[in-house]
């Protein structure tokens, strides 16, 4: 092959692999071919390019097919409906529920002290601002604390879940739901009253 | 710093999907998983296995399977879980029935039956696509559905197929160009 036929052979190669690329969405974004430039002047590589777009169409024109209705009726007899739970089945690994024991743990190793600390207790007992605690850290603190608190309310509730509510189908979620909304609702007279 | 949009119902303060102690799937999320992706299983399978009543146990097993594991997988990891264990089921299959066999008319007989499968939208140019397409070796078959009928990404591909991102990438490409010299060897393509 003459030196220019090998150059351009070089290019349509790349040319290709751009095209490639761009029917991707992912074109790179430094090439020595320009893409535009060379299809202009490269009838094989606009044939390649038309091809490959008529053969995405193509391909992208081809429906779906169907998983039969009675292959899914017997998925949901074997699962859903049969209401098995096998032991373990469906629940976290053992090895989160530990995870999540051990995060209760900390949470309360970390918690109580600070809770029960001289400093506290003697800060709600005295009528004068306490000149020892800085109240920056003592609010930041308690933001941290807080945080714990919520984590590992979530990490209770979400083994609490899996526990029991789902054995119960879900009664117990909606249970739950209710008993908030209800607290969250006396919760309102409440301080509408002391108002 | 939370992201959780409460998937859970719980007003859970864990990334959306995250599998931390189970976004785990309960009846309600596996009813909905199955009816998002059953019928994308399902051609897929079809066209791997070129034969839809394999198709057919091969998209039961992946759901059933997805039920066991419903502890671990999460509803957002899902879509790829099924396809990666239907892509497995395809294969261990298909090296069962030692690769010679070729049903090659599975899912093409829908398309020409123009059943609920088929339907009018299956124009001249999808018919001859897909027998090009159906003529392929099962590795070219399935990079082509997940990529341009599924529109997955290639990380997505390259979990479900368990190959590394440079390798799917060469294999997409020559299972175009293949497709490519199929069709114009057909007199589809000029």
């Amino acid at each position: 092959m003459s030196e220019l036929g090998d150059e351009l052979w070089r290019d349509c190669a790349k040319a290709r692999a751009l095209i490639q690329e761009h029917l991707d969405s992912n074109p790179r974004e430094s090439s020595d071919v320009s893409l535009p430039t060379h299809l202009e002047e490269c009838d094989a590589c606009h044939e390649y390019l038309e091809g490959q777009l008529a053969v995405r169409a193509g391909l992208r024109g081809l429906p779906l097919i169907a998983f039969p209705e009675d292959a899914i009726e017997e998925v949901w007899s074997e699962t859903i409906s049969a209401g098995r739970f096998r032991r373990g089945e469906g629940r976290p690994a053992a090895g989160r529920r530990w995870l999540a024991a051990a995060a209760v743990l900390a949470a309360a190793m970390v918690g109580w002290p600070w809770f029960t600390s001289d400093t506290i207790r003697h800060s709600a007992e005295r009528t004068e601002p306490v000149q020892t605690v800085d109240a920056t850290r003592l609010a930041r603190a308690a933001t941290e604390v807080r945080l714990v608190v919520d984590l590992t309310n979530d990490a209770l509730d979400r083994v609490e879940r899996a526990a029991f509510d789902e054995p119960l189908m879900g009664r117990l979620a909606e249970t739950l739901r209710q008993l908030r909304v209800h607290r969250g609702e006396n919760e309102t007279e409440e301080s509408e009253e002391a108002i | 710093m939370f992201a959780c949009d409460g998937a859970r119902g719980f007003g859970c303060n864990f990334p959306r999907g995250c599998s931390f102690l189970g976004c785990v799937m309960n009846g309600d999320d596996f009813r909905r998983v199955v009816l998002r992706h059953k019928d994308r299983v399902h051609t897929y399978a079809a066209w791997v296995m070129r034969d839809v009543e394999e198709a057919r146990d091969v998209t039961q097993q992946s759901l059933l399977r997805l039920w066991e594991h419903r502890g671990t997988v999460s509803e957002a990891a899902a879509a790829t879980w099924l396809r990666r264990t239907a892509h497995r089921l395809c294969v261990d299959r298909l090296r069962r029935q030692n690769v010679a066999r070729n049903n090659g008319d599975g899912p093409l007989a829908l398309l020409s039956a123009g059943g609920e499968a088929g339907g009018s939208e299956a124009t001249e140019l999808c018919r001859s696509v897909a027998a090009a397409l159906a003529a392929l070796p099962e590795r070219d078959r399935a990079v082509i559905v997940l990529r341009e009928m599924d529109g997955l990404s290639y990380e997505q591909m390259s979990e479900i197929m368990e190959m590394p991102l440079g390798t799917l990438k060469a294999a997409l490409h020559r299972a175009r160009e293949r497709l490519r010299r199929a069709l114009t060897g057909a007199g589809v393509l000029g």
